[in-house]
Order: structure tokens, then sequence, then C-alpha cells
């Protein structure tokens, strides 16, 4: 979750109150954020879904609507801007929008506030400046009239920001951080899109702004332009930076400029208002408590949205254009939940009627683990997740491989049981012997019946490490499980069942056999024992012989519903 | 003596009641040492470990010890000298055959003047001879027998009680440095009666060390004595297979939650992202994809096409909400990502799937399984842990029902009622996470939960409010068995899983 530090004082001059550490953290809580407090600083957690929280001035709008000392829907002063942008065909990246913030007040702190508000936009709704590109200027610095938004060739000339030299574009992309991190974006060919006002580039979207139009803490008024490759997106934005940022002065002043390209002719923001129109029985019915009309209208005000009665079940509510997190109606529901208070809502009392029910497979995992701790096995929980080496030093032939593993100790989904159980004894050799344990872990087998290509199956793995070990030392352990299971159990030479040849190559021949139940074919095959060879204990740096028995549970658990 | 007796008695303490018995009184272990080492041999005892053995009878009543300090007079090599004849005495003797007189200064000649000084004053103590001007005169012949017989019987030492003499003498011999006193302690040993008895019978050949069917069933038994265990020392260790701890606290929330009137489901770890993601509503650009990055398996895509009807809503919904009201995502649908196999990152992913294999009410399931993300490891996290999921689907679901579902679970677990707080979830709306207070952590929040957006249920095609919530197992256990590191949970070491399972023995729920 995005997480940014603000200034508290910024915070207690925007509401034009002080808070306890307590108080603010209540507050933000009800805003679902978390904060830890610093020296003068809050750290806040925010979700990625509330960018317009992540500046001060967004947290005093919300903090202000909680606190009563501004209800309802936030209201601006739009007006029209002098200044026309015209927009070109600039097809990696179509979509532009402008608007300008009057008189605010700045400062090195609001500036700092600024620059992370910024970042995070990029970062989250930005797409990491794919999908939307902030840039913000002085508007002071900016020749009137007419701005473009075309392509320019890679040699024309700019002078990037923080870069007191002008360079050509092609340098600024290959020289510059920017230039290499975000240059390919909406690089196309030998072009690249900017914005020009009067005979300077002002900014290469979504790279660099120009150093013309650079931002001071004496800053009076603000241009913002926002690019994108898709305009519901590139606008949603605009609104959150233009209603957000125009909270930092009384004045709330905010410029229209008029946008003309091929997609649309408009005054842009739209500023315009959305509409939801709901019963309060859906809220209510959602909630499961009754709050009454005037509760909830309360709620919603308090939320910074606006309330009309329609009747006395429907309401319309008006929601702010930086709000967009609200998709349905039910984001709504959230926030008069929110609003109304949660510890207010008491929890209610279900009835259990029946008892729920085990699956057969955890009944019979039961057992199991009964019978071989009752055998004086211990128990092992171990992963699925297996060392990509351990399966390459046995040159086992099967392998499920995880693309983007977190390191090469979990970077194979387990296929084989038995090479889990023998790498376990592996890192016991200095227990003391014999070493008698178990595992009833998942594992997975391809599959092409499946529409993945795989399934996951539940294995019991035994492994029995001794001085000296003897095929009856798992031989005997593995009849008596069945036996107690109540089956018949059969060891054959024969591996007819193919999923288990690979693993068979594992143990010794002569001294290996397959597991079957009650009859001998494919079907009937649940699992293979036996001791494991030689060269694959050196191969792994094993010291002591090692008896191993690995049975198929969910094949097992199969026999266990058709006998029943 | 009843045979079955207590006492354990060695080989050697056995020897030294019989030496005991066939000296026949009390002796002192100076004696014993000196004066009976033909009896030690033959009882192959070494004379200086007589002592110890005597404190082990002394302590089971065989075998009295008395400590007595004693006087002991004994002549020095110089009064061993004088055995054969004081000074006094010899210079009489010479006197009596020279005519009775002699002159002092032949005497020094003949004898040195250390001894003629010796003499000389001795003799005229006694009365024996007279001394004018240089010449001695004899007086009286006389002889100190008393005095040679003490030194005779103090040559190696003698009890001073022994010698009936007047203590002049001693005194004397003592200032002459012809005698010394010494106090010794000596150790008696005595036989007790109980002592007795044993080194009377043949008990050596009677003890045995184990009681075996032979005896039993002859009735021999009678003839023997059995050996006296250390039973205050510690025991050979012993283990049983034992199950995990963790297993078993997973299976006790698994009762829990039966007894709640849930079924337990599973479902398969390899899953294409339709399932983990699509159908939960998360949209495929969105940071909130990122919550849980996830393990993506190296194989060809799944194969959807038994899914075609569900992926063409889930677009719809995805793209621009449908039908259900939304506003949706607004962004481009890619089905190639929906058939991507990835290692399951919630079991939220198996509980969706259940519900669109079983769309009616009342459903109330559970699952607690794996799940894998590409997390950093360390001490609170792993690529692979277990989770819980469970939802409950009524035909008047209500977030109040929801907590209350919630606080029913929480206390079954011994976990007191839960603390609520708004939450996030991208599929559930309203969220709230669950606080509960785990031992001396205070609160914790352990659980989210929330209903599911009507997105994700138009998508799965139910048309009643779902409840779900779900928690990261391992976190709990680690709380509850108050451990530090999540990778202890999964250790190797059959010691430390003992230890966690007498742990786990004392840890009552509730």
């Amino acid at each position: 979750m995005p997480v940014v530090k603000l200034f508290l004082d910024r915070i207690e001059r925007l509401v034009k109150r002080s808070f306890s550490r307590d108080e603010l953290r209540e507050l933000l809580f009800r805003l679902k954020a978390e904060a830890e407090f610093e020296n003068g600083y809050i750290v806040v957690e925010i979700n990625s879904d509330r960018p317009d929280l992540m500046i001060s001035e967004g947290i005093a709008r919300a903090i202000k609507g909680l606190l009563n000392i501004e209800r309802g829907y936030p209201r601006y002063n739009y007006f029209n801007e002098d200044l026309v942008l015209r927009v070109e065909d600039v097809f990696s990246r179509p979509y532009i929008a402008m608007a300008t913030i009057r008189n605010i007040s700045s400062g090195e702190d609001f500036l700092i506030e600024l620059i992370q508000f910024q970042e995070k936009l990029h970062s989250g709704i930005g797409r990491d400046r794919r999908k939307v590109a902030i840039g913000i200027h002085d508007l002071s610095k900016i020749s009137r009239g007419e701005c473009v938004y075309r392509y320019v060739s890679l040699d024309d000339k700019m002078i990037p920001l923080h870069l007191g030299t002008e360079m050509s574009i092609r340098e600024v992309l290959l020289k510059t951080e920017q230039g290499i991190r975000y240059g390919s974006i909406s690089l196309e060919r030998d072009m690249h899109p900017a914005i020009i006002c009067g005979e300077d580039i002002i900014s290469l979207p979504p790279v660099v702004n120009s150093d013309l139009t650079r931002l001071e803490p004496r800053t009076k008024d603000l241009l913002i332009d926002v690019t994108g490759t898709d305009l519901d997106t590139v606008l949603s934005t605009l609104e959150i930076l233009t209603t957000t940022i125009a909270e930092n002065s009384s004045e709330r002043k905010i410029g229209k400029i008029l946008v003309e390209a091929a997609w649309g002719r408009e005054y842009l923001p739209r500023a315009a208002i959305r509409e939801e129109i709901f019963d309060i029985r859906y809220i209510n019915e959602v909630i499961g408590e009754n709050l009454s009309l005037d509760e909830i209208v309360d709620s919603l005000e308090r939320a910074r949205f606006d309330v009309e009665k329609i009747s006395e079940e429907l309401l319309k509510v008006l929601i702010p254009p930086y709000r967009i997190d609200i998709l349905h109606k039910i984001d709504l529901v959230e926030d008069i939940v929110i609003s109304y208070g949660l510890d207010k809502i008491s929890a209610e009392h279900i009835e259990v009627t029946e008892r729920g029910s085990l699956t057969k497979d955890t009944l019979l995992i039961r057992r199991i683990r009964d019978i071989l701790t009752g055998l004086g096995f211990t128990e092992i929980m171990s992963f699925i997740l297996s060392p990509e080496d351990l399966y390459d030093s046995v040159e086992y032939l099967n392998k499920v491989l995880v693309k983007n593993p977190v390191s090469k100790d979990f970077a194979v989904v387990r296929v084989s049981p038995i090479l889990s159980i023998i790498y376990i004894l592996s890192h016991m050799q200095n227990e003391s012997k014999p070493v008698k344990i178990f595992e009833i872990n998942d594992y997975v087998i391809t599959d092409p019946m499946n529409y993945t290509g795989y399934r996951t199956k539940i294995s019991v793995s035994i492994g029995v490490m001794n001085y000296e070990i003897s095929f009856e030392d798992i031989h005997s352990v593995v009849y008596s499980l069945i036996k107690l299971l109540g089956f018949h159990p059969f060891t054959k030479k024969e591996i007819l069942d193919p999923m288990w040849i690979i693993d068979a190559e594992l143990l010794i021949p002569g001294r290996r056999g397959g597991l079957y139940i009650n009859s001998i074919n494919d079907k009937s095959m649940i699992g293979l024992l036996g001791e494991v060879k030689p060269d694959i204990l050196e191969k792994l740096k094993i010291r002591y012989p090692i008896a191993v028995a690995s049975i198929d549970l969910s094949k097992l658990s199969s026999f266990l519903e058709s006998t029943s | 003596m009843s045979l079955f007796s207590i006492q354990y008695l060695s080989e050697k303490e056995i020897s030294l009641l019989k030496i005991m018995r066939e000296i026949g009184r009390r002796v002192s272990v100076e004696e014993l040492s000196l004066s009976y080492r033909d009896l030690l041999d033959r009882y192959k005892l070494d004379p200086n470990g007589i002592q110890a053995i005597s404190e082990l009878l002394k302590v089971k009543g065989l075998l009295n010890i008395y400590r007595i300090k004693r006087v002991i007079l004994r002549t020095t090599e110089k009064g061993a000298q004088n055995i054969e004849g004081f000074p006094e005495e010899r210079l009489i003797k010479y006197l009596s055959n020279t005519g009775s007189s002699a002159k002092i200064r032949d005497l020094i000649q003949i004898f040195g003047e250390d001894f003629v000084s010796i003499a000389l004053g001795f003799a005229k103590r006694r009365g024996w001879i007279d001394i004018k001007e240089d010449t001695i005169y004899l007086v009286k012949k006389g002889s100190l027998d008393t005095h040679r017989e003490i030194l005779k019987k103090a040559l190696y030492g003698v009890d001073k009680e022994e010698i009936k003499v007047d203590p002049d003498v001693i005194n004397e011999m003592k200032r002459r440095g012809l005698l010394e006193e010494l106090v010794k302690e000596e150790i008696i040993l005595e036989l007790t009666d109980r002592g007795y008895e044993i080194a009377s019978s043949d008990l050596e050949k009677r003890i045995v060390t184990r009681l075996t069917s032979d005896l039993v069933s002859t009735g021999l038994w009678r003839n023997y004595v059995f050996k006296e265990y250390n039973i205050e020392a510690e025991p050979p260790e012993i283990y049983p297979g034992i199950k995990h701890f963790y297993r078993d606290f997973i299976e006790h929330i698994k009762e829990v939650m039966i007894s709640l009137g849930f079924n337990e489901i599973n479902d398969e770890i390899i899953i294409p992202e339709l399932w983990n993601f699509d159908v939960l509503f998360q949209a495929q650009d969105h940071p909130a994809r990122e919550i849980h990055d996830s393990l993506i398996l190296d194989a060809k895509p799944a194969k959807l096409d038994i899914y075609k009807d569900l992926l063409y809503i889930i677009k719809e919904v995805h793209e621009r909400g449908f039908d259900t009201g939304s506003r949706g995502w607004r962004y481009s649908f890619d089905f190639s990502k929906s058939a991507r196999l990835i290692l399951r990152s919630q079991t939220t992913a198996a509980t969706i799937k259940y519900l669109y294999d079983h769309r009616d009410p009342p459903q109330r399931v559970f699952i607690i399984g794996k799940v894998f993300r590409r997390d950093v490891i360390d001490a609170k996290h792993l690529p692979e842990f277990h989770q819980m999921d469970g939802v409950i689907m009524e035909r008047d679901m209500s977030l109040k029902k929801l907590m209350g579902v919630l606080t029913q679970i929480s206390v079954a677990l011994g976990l007191g009622k839960p603390i609520f707080k708004p939450g996030y979830f991208p599929f559930t709306e309203p969220s709230l996470e669950g606080y509960l207070k785990i031992g001396d952590l205070g609160y914790v929040e352990i659980f989210g939960s929330g209903l599911f957006r009507p997105e994700v249920l138009r998508m799965i095609g139910v048309k009643h409010n779902v409840g779900a919530w779900g928690f990261g197992v391992d976190r709990l256990a680690m709380a509850y068995f108050k451990l530090n590191d999540i990778r202890d949970l999964y250790t190797y070491s059959l010691n430390k899983l003992r230890v966690m399972y007498s742990a786990s023995s004392k840890i009552i729920f509730g």
C-alpha cells in the first residue's frame, strides 16, 4: 500500500485546528489510513484507490467533513482561462488535458508534498507513467495564447528540469535519468510527444518537464498537464489534481482550458457531477440495520457527498470527481458505515443449526497420523516449493518450475514426495538414530486431462534413516498402516502406474516395489516403497542409508469412498 | 532380616564386614592397615580405601565408627641411643672401673665435652658423684632401668596411659629430648549386630538385579535379595512418534469451524489467474494486484474454453461494469492473462470457485490451505504459508450478520470478541479488519473480511449476499505459540518439535 509523508502543521493549518496524536490517528483510521508519527510529520499508509488523500490538502478536505467543519460536496470556483490547447495526432499518447489553479500559497513544504503527490499518482493510477503522466508548471512563466501538443523531432531542443543546459530531445532520452526510465513509453521511431507553449517546449510527457516552467516557493499560479493513453483516466486524474490542490487556498480558483482535439473540443476539467440514486432500503439491507433517512444523509454529507431527497426512501447522491474509488452504489454504503461509525453497529447473532463436515481426505489423514505416530514416526511439516538443485542433482526428469522464484531454494513445485523426504532426512543426519519421520502434504503431477494441465494431490511420505537399513524397515510399516486402514496391501516388482516410474529410479532395483491395494493393476497402485540408491545418497551428501515410502492419499481416499 | 532387603552392598563392603567378623573385636583403621595385612590381602582390600568403605557401612547401620583421641609417647632417635646406656650410667661404670675418681679434663679427652657435661650434670643431680675442683669422685652406683624400660616400650609409640610411672620420669626424658608426646586421632571400627548378621550370611551370592519369570514361577525368588536402584537418577530418554504441533493447531481450528456449521473444502494449488484475480474483480493492471506478487508457473496457459461464458461476463464487468450498475475499471481486458498459471496467492480463489459451482443459499464453507507469494524470506515471511478463508451465503446476509459470524468464530477459538475497523480489499465492500486480543501482545490485526462486491457476485452468478473472511494461519500460530520466527513452524529439529509439542500441551484454548 502506498505510503506518504505529510507535514503535521500543514494539515492543521488547512483544517484550521490542532490535533492530539490520538485524535488524528482516529480520524485517519476512519479514512482507512494508518498513521505513524515522526518529528513533525505523519507517515500514512493510504489505499491505492484514494489518491485524493495523498497530500495534506486532500486529507484536510476529508477531515473537515468528518468533523462537521465543512459538509457535502466541496465547491470550487471554475472560470475559463484564456489559454487554448491545440492537440494534434499523437497516436502513442493521444489524450491530454490542462488546467490552472490560481492564487495558491506555495512554500517549500507544499512543493515537497506536491512532488510526492505527483509521484504517487504516477505509480498508482498512472501505472508507472504508462497510462497517465502529469506535469506541473509555474503559469507565470508561460507565454500566453496557445499551447500545442504534438510530436517533435528528436533533434529539437529543450532545457530539462534542474539541468541548466539546453539539449536535444535525443540527448534527453539517452542521457537523463527520466529519459532512460521513461523514454521508451511514448517514443515513436524518431519522434516524441511534447507540449509547446509559445516557442518553447515546456514538457516532454511522460519523461520530464522543462526547467523554464520550474516551480518555486513563491509560485502563485499552477498549470497542470495530464497526458495518457486512456481518456477517462486522463480526465479523472485532472479532476483529482485540480480539486485537491485547489483546497490549498480559500479562493479555490480552477481555470478551465479549452482543448481542441480530434477526439473532442471542450473546456477541461469538466467538473461534471456524478449522480447515484438509491433506495435507503438497499443501504439497510447491506448493513442489516435500520439507519434513519436523516442519519444516512448526515453520514453522506460528512463524507463530502451532497444528498437530495427524492422521496422518503429515495436519495440522489452527488459524488465529487476525485472519488475514483466509487464504482458502484456499494462503495457509498461503506462510506456511510464509516461516517456513521462502525462502533455504533453491533454484531448480529446467527443461529447454528447443523454441525459441518470435514473432507474425506482430512478424516483419512487423521487416522493415518494416529497410526504412524503409534509406529514411532514423528510428523514433519515442510514445503511444497523445493530447491531446483535437489531435482537437478539426481537428474530427475520431471520438473515444474516457477518463473519468478523468490530464491533458488524455492524454485520448483514438488512432484516427488519421495525426493522431499530424502531431502528432509539429509538435514536430520545429526539426530539420534533411527530417524523415523512422515509428512502428509500436497504435491503436483502433470495431468493433460485437467484444464490447467496439472493436478494437485496429497501424499503420505514415510522415511527411515539408520546406521543400517533393510527393506523390512519400511515394508512392515507400510503394511501395518494399510491393514489398519482396512485394506489388503500387495507389493510387486512391476510399476504398473506410469506416474511412479521416475520415482522408482531413485530406489535400488530388487529392493523396491509398487504398493497395491486389494488387487494388482494400474488402477490399484497407490504407492511406492524401497531403499534409496547409494549414489543418490552420495549426491545429496547423506551418510546413512534410507528407506522410504510414498502413498497417493487422494487415490487411497477414492478407494475408501468406493468401499463405503 | 527380610529377603526383600533394600540394602545394596558392594563386594568391598561385604569384604570389610567379613574381615571385622574374623578379627572379632573393635579395631582401629591404622591397626587394620598395619597388623592385619594378610587378612586384607586375602579379601583383596586396599588399606587406603578402608576408611571410605567404613563410612558407607556406617550409613547403612552395619558398622560403628568411633573417633578417639589418644596421647602417645614415642622415643626419639636420641632417646633410642640412650637405651644402651644413659650418659650418667656410662660415667659411673667408667669411674667404678678406674678407682672411683677421675680428672674432668681426662674425661673430656675420652668422652668429649658434650657427653661429659650431660653425664656430670645428671650424675651429680642423682647424687651419684661428687665434684671437688677438677676431680670427680664416685659416691654411689645407680642405674636407670625404669627409664630404659619406658624408652623401649615407647620405641614405636605407646599410649601414655599405659605407662604407669612417676610423671617426673617422663617429664625428665621429655626435657632431655628422649621422648616426645603426640596427640593422635584414632578411628575405631566396630561391627553392629546387624553388620555381624550380614557378615555371617552368604549374602554376595544372593544379590540379583532382575526379577525373572524363572524366579517367580519356581518360587526361588525367596532365596534372593534385590539390588536397590538409584531411583533418583535420570532414566534413559525415550520418545514416541509425535504429531506436529502446528498441524494439531490447524486441525483444532477445523473442529471449531465445523462446530459452527461450516463444511471443509479443498482445491488445487496451481490455478489460472481467472480464479485468483479476475473473478475477484481485481483489475489486470490494478496496483492492488501487486499487493501479493504471485509466483508464476513456467508452463503453458490453462485451457479456458470450458469457462468461455464466464470469461465473457468477466470481461464486460471489468471493462464497464456490465449490468451491475458499476462503472467497471475502464481498461481493456486480456483473456491471455486470465489463462496464465500461477500458484494460488489467496485461498479466496478456492472459496470463490466453490460458490461458482454452488450458487444457492445457504452455503457455509471454509478452507485451510497453502498459499504462495513472492515475499522476501525473513522472520515474518515465507513464500509458502497457510491461509484460511471462509464464506457464508444466506438469503439475507448483511454486514451485521457477518460481524456476528466472525464474533462467533473468534470466541470459539478462545480469542474473545473482535474489534472491527474499516478495511480495504479489492473484492469486498464494505470491508472490515478484525483485531483480536492475543495473549500479552494486545489487540493484533488478525483477519480481513467483508461482503463480496456486486461485481464479483455477478461474475460468479450468485444472487445473494456473501460474507467472506480470511486470515494468515501461520501468523496466528506464531502469536499463539510465542514464536518470533515463522520458520520455526517448519523446523526439522526433533528436539524443537518435542519442545513445541509439550508447549502446546500447556496452551488451553479459551
